[in-house]
């Protein structure tokens, strides 16, 4: 009966070197952030889904990423100490724990236990995925006083972005060089600009190859728990020598650990499919319910809201405008319903998971409405046991561990019954009818 | 011969039943508090005396429930979502949707001809509909729990009742009582309300016969009327509903025991 | 002039006898078990057979609560919000801001130095379950309830509860039972989850001292610590704190036959000017 409980006391089997230099790169990078702000060292804040990085690190701004300031405030427990305060201000227990993390944070200064977060100089707005964005970068412009510009990257509801949807993002590119350059008073520097594509590229190509380790079997890396970790650099250091090399580390430890048989699992037993954003407030906790069953991820849609890198949506020094555009409309929160959950479909049959798990936000009507549907769908049409799992990524007092736990315990616990006695016994029968479940399992006795 | 012990640790009783080649033997169901240790031994005691058993007749012991992970003398847990599956499946071969209404959860969990889990669904972030629900409506009504099922079947105008919210089910009741409704007609509004909610968490997982409903609520013949209405399909409910967590943890624990799938 | 305020109440019925406005004579509480009036009715017998009035002595009947329309013989019903300050203000006068956790529901008040509402706010629909949680608790912990608030204070490491639904609370609670957490942490755990509850609202009205709290939990020393310890604030809790709500409905009673007394007719009376001001949410 106590099978986890020695497993739960081992440490989640992080890369190490890399896991240190990801820490140590997070504090380097709030550390450099508490001198910026000002004409000298201004500063963006910007939104992670299809993100402008480039451009605006080419006018010498410093990038803050207000969703990931949230999510690094959920991890050290302070996020309810800035929703409550938010919540002070009148904004309802329904609103996006991000947006609420963010006020309250700003209400209190910007002073997070990681250093403090400069005010913005500029706040650059993606209408883009959440519809949420718009409302909260207008809170920070009136609260904060900043300037705001506001791009509007189509949804996608093609799998290869339109022709007319990628000029439009060019001709809005533009535009926004040109208010930069009217901003800043600096010219734009277009060769300058395609040195720091080139370094993405570089960049997005070794995180690529890291995501794509997860279809060995076992799986080298853990691509939702783990990946989590390393999205920073590919949104906040895109473009740097830095990130580079970052991923060039991660992809050296996926060979050694290869090489010496060292899996983030000890056996592993499932291989998972992971949709959605984590439930930060208790990563570790979420993290062990899967490590006790043996379960591992080996791919997973959150590490690519910035971007849709391993579908060929890389930025281009060749194409520089025209590349930006087409990463922008193919991030992930911007992919309609159906292409998402035909990208999950896929990401079971290429990684060979066994089944799909969707962890829901209660506070976010955007990007993660729809997931019951997608749950359905997957069970239903496509086949895949799945489980849906709701809590919050910023609010604590959403996440109940013992229910939580129960409905983990009952799913592993089905999926490995199927694993035993074949199909028709698994999570995934849904509306099929019941003949089909017995032929099923007379084909596996026969085998 | 050994006996398969299934015990069932919820969060006010510890239900405990015996099973010897397939057949329940020996069963208890006593309170729980606080020292869940003590109280799963005393189950397991009252059944075996039950039983005429000894401790020295137990082959294997399987917990289901929250307090599973407690159970000293236990060599398995499983959550309680496997067990009433294999429970009603035990009792109702031909069951391919449980109903299991309970305390704080309702889950729908859909089975296939062998009594394992082929989907299921449960109650999220609100205990709206619940078993507490009724608790609570019976109390703020002045009726014991037991007797509010047998009432409600005389209403003839059922109220209409749109909030389940167990918090607030005290101040909802009262209010009809001041608007002078019958108490079965408020209690069949209630059940009705309760059947709605259940409904939508069946579909789903997909709905079809036969339907067994499990859980501490499947005692109350009103709810088994107003869910059995909604759903326009018969139920079954068995006298041992109480114990179907338990009866389940038994016969996965009797596999165990005669070396069943590993 | 004998005055009578009744607050009723999901959980109970609560009265209180009040003299020209200023003495607190009696009170009384009676469980609502389903039948407000009934209840009501019961309070107001035991309160004039207990002090003994006679026929006509008890000259207004005001009541509050959320069944402040069911009771038929009452002459004046005000808001909860609007008696609950006032009471504060009564038995505190120093007050400034209510925290008021009943059976059912929360709400913060600030209010002036006259016991005015400045400003409200209640909890959200599902951030509830104040009083009746505790009691819920106690029941399945199998601590008696006036057992629960000693118990946690010996907490060392209160367990906080994660969970906005209170029924769903307590499966958490059993889990933690389960998990071996020692019962005093649990039982802190319980209050401070209510007093984490009832920040937000506090903060939203704006906290200044004194802070009051009314309501069922009065006689709670670890609500009252659990309260201090997130409003960073002294919390005063009146041994009538229970009564807040009735002991306010009888002075909002007071005031208004006073004024029928003197002959002023307009409807626009203290209690309800007070009504309309409560701006909040």
């Amino acid at each position: 009966m106590s099978a986890g409980a020695s497993l739960l006391n081992a440490n989640p089997g992080f890369l190490r070197d890399a896991r240190e230099e990801q820490r140590k790169m997070v504090e380097r990078y709030y550390a450099d952030l508490e001198s910026a702000g000002g004409p000298k060292r201004p500063v963006a804040y910007m939104l992670v889904g299809g993100n402008l990085t480039e451009i605006v690190r080419s006018f010498g701004y410093e990038v803050v990423f207000p969703e990931i300031v949230a999510l690094n405030c959920a991890i050290k427990h302070k996020s309810l100490e800035y929703i409550l305060n938010a919540e002070a201000q009148g904004y309802g227990l329904d609103v996006c724990g991000y947006v609420k993390n963010d006020l309250g944070l700003q209400a209190q200064g910007g002073v997070t236990p990681f250093g403090k977060v400069p005010k913005p100089d500029l706040l650059v707005c993606s209408f883009s995925g959440c519809y949420v964005y718009i409302k909260w970068w207008e809170a920070l412009a009136e609260t904060l006083g900043a300037p705001m510009y506001t791009y509007d990257v189509p949804y996608q509801r093609t799998e290869a972005p339109l022709k007319e949807d990628v000029e439009y993002m060019v001709a809005q590119l533009w535009e926004f060089i040109h208010f930069l350059e009217k901003t800043t008073g600096r010219s734009f520097d277009m060769e300058e600009l395609k040195r720091v594509l080139a370094r993405s590229r570089r960049a997005e190509e070794e995180w690529v190859r890291y995501l794509d380790a997860g279809r060995r079997r076992p799986s080298p890396i853990e691509a939702y728990f783990e990946a989590v970790f390393y999205m920073f650099p590919i949104n906040v250091l895109r473009g740097t020598e830095e990130a580079v090399r970052f991923y060039e580390t991660c992809n050296e430890e996926i060979r050694t650990r290869v090489s010496e048989g060292n899996y983030p699992v000890p056996e592993e037993k499932f291989r998972l499919v992971v949709e959605g954003v984590p439930p930060y407030t208790n990563y570790r906790t979420f993290w062990d319910f899967f490590r006790k069953w043996g379960a591992v991820s080996v791919a997973a849609t959150y590490p690519k809201v910035g971007g849709l890198f391993d579908r060929g949506f890389y930025h281009d020094p060749s194409r520089p405008l025209e590349s930006i555009a087409e990463y922008s409309l193919g991030a992930y929160v911007n992919q309609s319903w159906p292409l998402r959950r035909d990208l999950i479909k896929q990401y079971v049959r290429d990684y060979e998971a066994d089944a799909v798990l969707i962890h829901g936000i209660k506070s976010c009507r955007s990007f993660t409405a729809g997931q019951g549907d997608l749950r359905d769908w997957l069970i239903h049409d496509a086949g895949v046991p799945t489980l849906y799992i709701e809590s919050d990524h910023e609010d604590p007092r959403y996440f109940t561990p013992a229910q939580i736990k129960n409905r983990m315990d009952a799913f592993f616990e089905s999926l490995d019954l199927r694993k035993r006695t074949g199909p028709s016994a698994g999570p995934a029968g849904g509306h099929a009818a019941t003949t089909a479940g017995a032929s099923a399992t007379k084909e596996v006795a026969v085998r | 011969m050994k006996v398969a012990v299934g015990m069932d640790i919820g969060s006010t009783t510890a239900k405990c039943v015996l099973l010897r080649e397939g057949e329940i033997i020996g069963r208890s169901l006593n309170p729980v508090g606080v020292d869940i240790v003590r109280d799963a031994d005393r189950a397991l005691q009252l059944a075996l005396q039950d039983a005429h058993l000894d401790r020295g007749d137990v082959g294997f012991t399987t917990g289901t429930g929250y307090g599973r992970f407690k159970i000293q003398f236990g060599q398995l847990a499983v959550t309680e979502i496997s067990c009433h599956a294999r429970g009603a499946h035990f009792l109702f071969p031909k069951t391919r949707l449980v109903v299991d209404i309970g305390g704080q959860d309702t889950k729908a969990i859909r089975v296939n001809e062998r009594g394992e889990v082929v989907d299921f669904a449960m109650n999220d972030k609100c205990a709206a509909g619940t078993g507490r629900f009724l608790d609570v409506c019976a109390g703020a009504l002045g009726l014991d729990v037991a007797d509010i099922g047998p009432l409600s079947l005389n209403s003839r105008h059922p109220v209409r009742v749109t909030s389940t919210c167990t918090v607030f089910a005290e101040s909802e009741v009262t209010s009809y009582v001041s608007r002078g409704k019958e108490p079965q007609d408020i209690l069949a509004g209630l059940h009705a309300s309760i059947a709605n909610r259940s409904l939508s968490l069946l579909q789903r997982v997909g709905i079809e016969p036969e339907v067994t409903f499990t859980g501490g609520v499947s005692r109350n013949e009103g709810m088994v009327r107003a869910l059995s209405q909604r759903l326009g399909l018969p139920v079954n409910v068995s006298p041992l509903s109480q114990y179907m967590g338990a009866i389940g943890a038994a016969l996965v624990g009797e596999e165990r025991l005669h070396g069943g799938a590993s | 002039m004998i005055t009578c305020g009744l607050d009723l109440g999901s959980g109970s019925v609560k009265g209180a006898l009040l003299e020209g406005g200023t003495k607190l004579l009696r009170t009384a509480a009676v469980p609502t078990r389903g039948n407000a009036a009934n209840a009501g009715q019961q309070v107001l017998e035991r309160l004039t057979e207990e002090e003994n009035l006679l026929p006509g002595e008890l000259q207004y009947v005001c009541t509050t609560g959320f069944g402040r329309y069911m009771f038929p013989a009452r002459q004046l019903q005000v808001s909860d919000i609007t008696s609950s300050a006032r009471g504060a203000h009564f038995l505190h006068p120093a007050t400034r801001h209510v925290v008021d956790i009943g059976a059912q529901s929360s709400r913060a008040i600030s209010i002036t130095e006259t016991g005015r509402v400045v400003k409200f706010k209640m909890n959200e629909k599902c951030a509830a379950g104040a009083g009746r949680f505790v009691e819920r608790c106690s029941k399945y912990l199998q601590v008696p309830l006036e057992e629960m608030s000693g118990k946690a204070l010996h907490s060392q490491q209160p367990k906080l509860i994660s969970s906005v639904c209170a029924v769903l609370a307590e499966t958490e609670i059993i889990n933690n039972v389960a998990e071996g957490v020692p019962l005093p942490d649990i039982l802190m755990g319980i209050y401070l989850s209510l007093a984490q509850r009832a920040q937000a609202l506090m903060r939203y009205v704006g906290l200044q001292p004194d802070v009051t709290l009314v309501g069922g939990l009065v006689h709670s020393p670890a609500m009252v610590k659990a309260l201090e310890g997130t409003a960073k604030l002294p919390v005063h809790a009146d041994e009538q704190g229970h009564f807040a709500a009735a002991i306010g409905a009888a002075l909002l009673g007071y005031q208004r036959a006073q004024k029928l007394a003197s002959g002023a007719t307009s409807s626009s009376t203290p209690t309800d000017a007070a009504l309309v001001s409560s701006g909040g949410a």
